[in-house]
């Protein structure tokens, strides 16, 4: 039968490996026997248990013996790779590059396949494999059509088709792309067997916080961008492990200083500062409650950090600014108001306890709509929402407005 | 949540420039008008002055002007609601619009259309501040699009460095890969005709003050116009003022105003 011709062999190829170990030999039938388990991942426990040479029973050269034109079959572990997606004659196509590892040597090899069912981990066997060359060095390119065999399926996970949150990350991913704020913990000189410096930190975004560890490459406060890292767990905490291959980006620095609306929605946390059109306002609920020592806006009559202080009620409204590179919608609070209403604080004191604030939000509303105005705003990234507050507020006058025009002609000539 | 669209600051140089479509965003794809100049259009903000207004197809339609060219705006459904308020305006009104480009293709050809969707009335200060902070912005571009272009720089987060905004960098990417240059000079050729069409403020000190005596000396003009005028300007002002008959010289040397 073609079955006992297949087991029989690889009880031979057993024997030839194990050097003739007859208790090798019988378990291998045994379990072949009795276990429903494919006949090669058995031979592959029986040899890692007796400490086997996988190449001997494969019939595969070690890695650093492979030469330009060899011929036939090779095991290895696949090492650090990375697909890319391309579409060709209207096909959806995908190319993998990366290496086979056998703790000898290393085999670069290119892969095209789209269904690619393999990860980083995986221990593979070619099958009559034909070995090029590409740098004057052995290289190897494969197809769908190749034999390849899984035959130790590794626990990684190749993340790099997406950009995940702290909360998607799982043991044994790879390829990691993450966005947050990098907070640095510290840095530790000459590590490893490379001597490089390891930098630790924390990467939190809006759904958690998680560590990292990054090999040489330097961490920095501010708003990061990581890829093609690896999540590694160290006792019941995972962390990001940042080295060869990854790389991290530098979106924006902590607490910058910004010139442009665009660039300060973009950031983490900062401030900006400029002239702009005030084309919305809203008017709605302008009223707040906020603390007297604090001044946090409270959603309960009481405030967490200073239940004794006094609650006061106090306008705030919300409004589009628009610099020409960006649209936020910002909150402005009553001291940078008071100046647009007539009568000031006083009014607007009257009108809260009369419970009428109509009056206010019609004089506000015309005396910001459309408006030019130079402004200076503070602004960070929310767990939803970008939330910006201004924090100087001038409505700009027909003599501001020829001034500031003089000097964009001055700056133009 | 869809972030809302910044209202570009563009001429009408720009904006009747625009020649390309451009589509972007995650879930609804925003599309955008990119001009000559790799700026990317969905809404705009112009300062302008009101010409007039025509019924085309039951839809009004607002001509205005910026100091470069004309612009017929659709008075789109933002609008609406406040139609009769155009009728209050009078031709040469200083304007602040805001508008949005609408884009079409059909067969391989690019129709586009500019809604208005709000009309306000401004002061001529704002009006111009609206213009000059607009060319202002396009010059600055342009010496970062000539760095980037003779640097020979087509990597977009490089780009977006230079220009100091990931959105002029996308703009700017498209426009290099789809036409493989910009031209600096047309629109450096432009502005340098904004600075003249703008420096009446100076012709005008001038005429002001030969108009407030009955007649004036070379050397008063300059005297009364000192740290503000340069004297070489002063001749040229002089001379024009001279050429377009408003002013006479009445002997070598004294100016009158003609009537």
């Amino acid at each position: 039968m073609v079955y006992d011709g297949f087991i029989e062999e690889y009880v031979e190829k057993l024997k030839r490996t194990l050097e003739g170990n007859e208790l090798a030999v019988e378990e291998f039938l045994r379990r072949t026997k009795t276990e429903k388990t494919s006949p090669v991942i058995v031979a592959m426990e029986i040899m890692k248990k007796y400490s086997g040479d996988i190449h001997i029973f494969f019939s595969a050269l070690p890695i650093d013996e492979i030469k330009q034109g060899y011929s036939g079959n090779i095991v290895g572990r696949i090492g650090n790779m990375r697909c890319v997606d391309y579409e060709k004659e209207g096909k959806q196509r995908r190319r993998c590059m990366g290496f086979l590892d056998d703790d000898k040597g290393k085999l670069s090899f290119t892969i095209f396949d789209p269904s690619y069912p393999y990860a980083r981990g995986d221990l593979i066997l070619i099958k009559d494999a034909q070995v090029g060359e590409y740098s004057d060095k052995p290289y190897l390119t494969l197809s769908g059509r190749s034999q390849i065999t899984i035959l130790e399926k590794s626990n990684n996970v190749d993340a790099s088709s997406q950009t995940l949150k702290v909360k998607d990350l799982k043991p044994d991913m790879y390829g990691v792309n993450i966005k947050g704020t990098m907070r640095v913990l510290g840095a530790k000189e000459n590590t490893g067997s490379q001597g490089v410096t390891l930098y630790s930190g924390v990467l939190t975004d809006d759904t958690g916080n998680v560590g990292v560890k990054s090999w040489g490459i330097e961490l920095e406060d501010g708003s990061v961008e990581i890829t093609g890292g690896s999540v590694k767990q160290y006792q019941d905490r995972l962390y990001i492990n940042l080295g060869k291959g990854g790389n991290l980006k530098m979106i924006s620095r902590k607490n910058e200083i910004f010139t442009t609306l665009e660039q300060l929605i973009g950031s983490e946390k900062g401030k900006v500062s400029g002239t702009a059109v005030i084309t919305k306002v809203f008017t709605k609920n302008l009223t707040v409650d906020v603390c007297s020592v604090c001044g946090k806006v409270l959603r309960e009559m009481k405030c967490p950090k200073h239940p004794e202080a006094q609650v006061n009620t106090i306008i705030r409204i919300s409004a589009v600014l628009d610099d020409g590179t960006a649209s936020p919608t910002v909150y402005i609070y009553q001291k940078y108001l008071e100046g647009l209403i007539n009568g000031g604080e006083e009014t607007i004191e009257k009108a809260i306890i009369n419970g009428d604030v109509e009056g206010i939000s019609r004089q506000l509303e015309e005396a910001l709509t459309s408006k030019i105005v130079y402004f200076s705003l503070y602004g960070f990234r929310g767990t939803q929402n970008y939330y910006a507050e201004i924090e100087e507020l001038k409505v700009l006058t027909d003599a501001d407005l020829k001034e500031r025009y003089d000097k964009l002609m001055e700056e133009i000539e | 949540m869809n972030e809302r669209e910044p209202a570009v600051r563009a001429s009408t140089l720009e904006l009747s420039g625009i020649d390309e479509m451009a589509e972007y965003g995650e879930e609804r794809k925003a599309k955008y008008g990119l001009t000559e100049t790799g700026l990317l259009v969905n809404r705009f903000l112009l300062g302008a002055q009101y010409l007039s207004k025509m019924d085309e197809d039951n839809r009004t339609v607002v001509k205005v002007k910026d100091s470069f060219n004309e612009l017929f705006l659709y008075v789109g459904e933002f609008y609406s609601q406040s139609l009769e308020k155009l009728d209050e305006l009078e031709q040469s009104d200083d304007l602040m619009v805001i508008g949005k480009v609408s884009l079409s293709t059909n067969q391989g050809y690019l129709s586009k259309r500019f809604y208005a969707e709000s009309i306000i009335k401004i002061s001529e200060a704002t009006r111009k501040y609206l213009e000059a902070e607009t060319v202002h912005n396009l010059d600055s571009r342009l010496r970062k699009i000539t760095k980037i272009i003779s640097a020979g720089i087509r990597d977009e987060d490089e780009i977006a460095k230079i220009m100091e905004s990931p959105r002029y960098a996308r703009g700017i990417k498209e426009r290099l890969e789809k036409k493989g240059s910009v031209d600096i000079e047309k629109f450096r050729s432009s502005i340098e005709h904004f600075i003249d069409g703008n420096k009446t403020g100076n012709r005008d000190v001038v005429l002001n003050l030969i108009k407030s005596f009955r007649e004036i000396t070379y050397e008063e003009i300059i005297e009364r116009t000192e740290n503000k005028v340069g004297a070489e300007e002063i001749d040229q002002i002089i001379n024009n003022l001279l050429a377009e008959g408003e002013i006479t010289e009445i002997k070598s040397g004294v100016y009158k105003y003609i009537p």
